[in-house]
C-alpha cells in the first residue's frame, strides 16, 4: 500500500539563484508575460470577431441590412464627430443620466438613511417598499409623459425615479445591518443620536450606497435611453430608434458603441469615487 | 453601605421580555468592587454576566433592586466607567489612530488634542508603528490591544472586561492577559472582568465570583491568593495553588460533564 504513494520529487525544483531581489525580479517578469499573452489573446478576439462579421458581410452572402457592417459603423463614427452630431447626441443622453442619475442618488441616500431616525415610519414603509421594488419602473414613463412633456426634464424625471427609489431601497437595507455593538459602545461613551448616526450608521452604510451607484449607472442610461424612444430629436436612444427606421442597422450599431464607451466611462467614474471613499476596504 | 466600594450591587433583578416570553436573567445579585480590586466573575453561559455589565455600564437600568458606582444610584452611561468586549469593535473604516480616539471625539475634546492623546497612547503600549493602518492588517491581538487603549485614553477608574480575550488563540491569549493585568494595575483600575476560563479567572484576579444558572446571582466567592502574587498571570498558573482554586471553583460551577447534555449544552 504505502509503496504506491509517489514520493515527492524533491529534487526537481531547482531555483536559478538564492538572491531574494533576482527571484522577485524573475516572479514579476513571469507575471508580466502573462500579463501581455492575456491582452494578446483578447486583442486577438476582438480582430477575429470584427474582421469575421466584415468578411462574412462582403463575401459571405450575410445581409448588411440585417446586421450591419463594421466598416460602415466607423465611418458613421467618423461623420458623426465631423458633423458634431456625435457630441451633441452623447452630450444630450449623458447630461440626463448625470442630472437624474445624481439628484436621484443623493435624495434617495438622504431619505433611506432617514429612516433609521423612525422605527414606526420605517416599519410603515415596508409593504410601500416592497411594491415599489417588485414595480418595474418604466412602466411610470407614460406619467412623465403626461406631467413633462417630451422634453429633457420628462427623461430626467424618469430616470430619477428609478435610481431614487433603488438607493432608498438600498439605504434602507443598509441601516438592518448596522453592527449593533457598535451603536451601543457609542452610547455607552455617552454620544448623542446625531453622533451615533454620523459616525457608525453612515460610514457603515457607504459600501452598500456605492454598490447602488453602480448599479444606478446601467438603470440611469436605460432610463435615458426609454425616454428617448418615446418621444427625442437628439440623444443616443433618438440616433438608435432612427437608424433603425431608415434600416441603417450600421448606424444603430455606431449608437450601441456609444453607449457602451459612455458607460464605460460612468463605471469608472463611480470605482475611482469609490477607492477615494471607501480605502479602508480590500480591492 | 460598604466604605470604599467603587461598584455596588444590592439584590438586583433583571427582567427581559422576548418574543416567547420574559426571562429572568438576575436573580438578586448583590456584590461589592473595592477600589483598585480585580475581580472576576465566572458562571455558565446565559447567566446573566453580561447583563450585569450592562447594568453597570449604564446602558440599561435594573428591574428592581439598587445599583451604585461611587455611592450614586446608576442612571446612564458613566464616565468613570470603562468597557471592553470580545468583539474590539474597531471600526473598519478608521484608521488605529482614528479608531483609539473615538472616544475621546465622541467626548468633544477638540481633535488636535484627541490625536495627540491617541498617538500618546499608541506610542506607551507599543502600537505607535500602526497608526496609520486599518484594523483589518492588525493580528487579533494587536486589534484587541487597540481597543484597551481606546478604553484607557477616556481614563475610566472601573473597567469592565466581557470575555475580552475569548476570540484570541491561546498565545496571543497569555500574551495580552499578561499586558492587560499589568497595565491595568499600574493604573490601579477597579476592574471587573467576565469569563467563562476558570484560569484565566484565577490567574487575573483577587477574588473570584462565581455566578448560578439563570436567573444569576452570587453562589461562592473565592478570595485568590497566590505564593507567586498577582502582578503576572504566566507566573500564576504556575503557583501550587492554582489547581486548588480550580478544582474548587470546577465543582461550584457544577457542570456535568457527558451527563446531561442540557447543561452541557450550557458551557462553552
Amino acid at each position: 500500500m504505502l509503496a504506491s504513494i509517489p514520493r515527492p520529487m524533491t529534487t526537481s525544483i531547482e531555483l536559478a539563484t538564492s538572491d531574494p531581489d533576482a527571484m522577485l525580479y524573475e516572479h514579476r517578469r513571469k507575471l508580466a508575460r502573462e500579463t501581455r499573452k492575456v491582452v494578446l489573446i483578447q486583442l486577438a478576439l476582438l480582430i477575429f470577431g470584427i474582421g469575421a462579421w466584415e468578411l462574412l458581410v462582403r463575401f459571405g452572402g450575410v445581409r448588411e441590412l440585417l446586421v450591419g457592417q463594421p466598416t460602415r459603423v466607423a465611418d458613421h463614427i467618423v461623420s458623426m464627430w465631423k458633423d458634431h452630431s456625435l457630441v451633441r447626441h452623447t452630450w444630450i443622453t449623458v447630461a440626463e443620466t448625470l442630472v437624474g442619475s445624481v439628484s436621484g442618488f443623493v435624495l434617495g441616500a438622504a431619505c433611506g438613511l432617514l429612516l433609521w431616525w423612525s422605527k414606526p415610519l420605517e416599519r410603515a414603509l415596508d409593504p410601500v417598499m416592497v411594491v415599489l421594488n417588485s414595480l418595474p419602473k418604466i412602466a411610470l414613463t407614460p406619467i412623465f409623459l403626461l406631467w413633462f412633456g417630451v422634453g429633457f426634464s420628462m427623461k430626467v424625471a424618469l430616470i430619477l425615479s428609478t435610481v431614487f427609489l433603488i438607493t432608498f431601497l438600498t439605504a434602507a437595507a443598509a441601516l438592518a445591518t448596522t453592527d449593533k455593538e457598535l451603536l451601543q459602545l457609542t452610547a455607552a461613551l455617552g454620544g448623542t443620536r446625531w453622533q451615533v448616526f454620523r459616525n457608525v450608521v453612515v460610514p457603515s452604510s457607504l459600501p452598500w450606497l456605492i454598490s447602488a451607484a453602480k448599479l444606478n449607472i446601467g438603470f440611469g442610461l436605460t432610463g435615458a435611453v426609454v425616454g428617448e424612444f418615446v418621444a427625442a430629436n437628439e440623444g443616443i436612444g433618438y440616433l438608435l430608434l432612427y437608424g433603425a427606421q431608415i434600416y441603417d442597422m450600421s448606424l444603430v450599431w455606431a449608437g450601441i458603441l456609444i453607449l457602451v464607451v459612455v458607460a464605460m466611462a460612468m463605471y469608472f467614474s463611480v470605482a475611482l469615487l469609490e477607492r477615494w471613499l471607501l480605502p479602508w476596504r480590500e480591492s | 453601605m460598604k466604605q470604599d466600594a467603587r461598584v455596588e450591587l444590592r439584590n438586583v433583578c433583571q427582567y427581559f421580555v422576548t418574543k416567547t416570553g420574559v426571562v429572568q436573567a438576575l436573580g438578586g445579585l448583590s456584590f461589592a468592587l473595592e477600589d483598585g480590586e480585580f475581580v472576576s466573575l465566572v458562571g455558565p453561559s446565559g447567566c446573566g454576566k453580561s447583563t450585569c455589565l450592562g447594568l453597570i455600564s449604564g446602558l440599561s437600568s435594573p428591574t428592581s433592586g439598587e445599583l451604585l458606582v461611587d455611592h450614586v444610584a446608576v442612571g446612564g452611561p458613566n464616565r468613570h466607567v470603562g468597557y471592553m468586549l470580545q468583539k474590539d469593535l474597531l471600526m473598519p473604516w478608521r484608521t488605529i489612530l482614528d479608531n483609539v480616539s473615538y472616544g475621546l471625539q465622541i467626548r468633544r475634546v477638540p481633535r488636535k488634542e484627541a490625536t495627540a492623546r491617541a498617538l500618546a497612547g499608541l506610542r506607551r503600549y507599543g502600537l505607535d508603528g500602526f497608526a496609520h493602518r486599518y484594523p483589518r492588517e492588525l493580528s487579533g491581538g494587536m486589534r484587541q490591544r487597540a481597543a484597551l487603549i481606546r478604553t484607557l485614553l477616556l481614563e475610566p477608574e472601573i473597567v469592565l472586561l466581557d470575555e475580552p480575550f475569548s476570540a484570541l488563540d491561546f498565545q496571543t491569549r497569555l500574551v495580552i492577559e499578561e499586558d492587560v493585568r499589568k497595565i491595568l494595575s499600574r493604573e490601579r483600575k477597579t476592574v471587573l472582568l467576565i469569563t467563562h476560563d476558570i484560569g484565566e479567572a484565577i490567574a487575573m484576579s483577587n477574588r473570584v465570583l462565581v455566578m448560578t444558572n439563570r436567573p444569576g446571582r452570587i453562589k461562592a466567592e473565592f478570595t485568590i491568593e497566590l505564593s507567586s502574587g498577582h502582578d503576572s498571570p504566566l507566573k500564576a498558573r504556575e503557583s501550587p495553588e492554582f489547581s486548588t482554586y480550580f478544582k474548587q471553583i470546577w465543582q461550584e460551577l457544577d457542570i456535568n460533564v457527558g451527563l446531561d447534555s442540557a447543561t452541557n449544552d450550557n458551557i462553552h
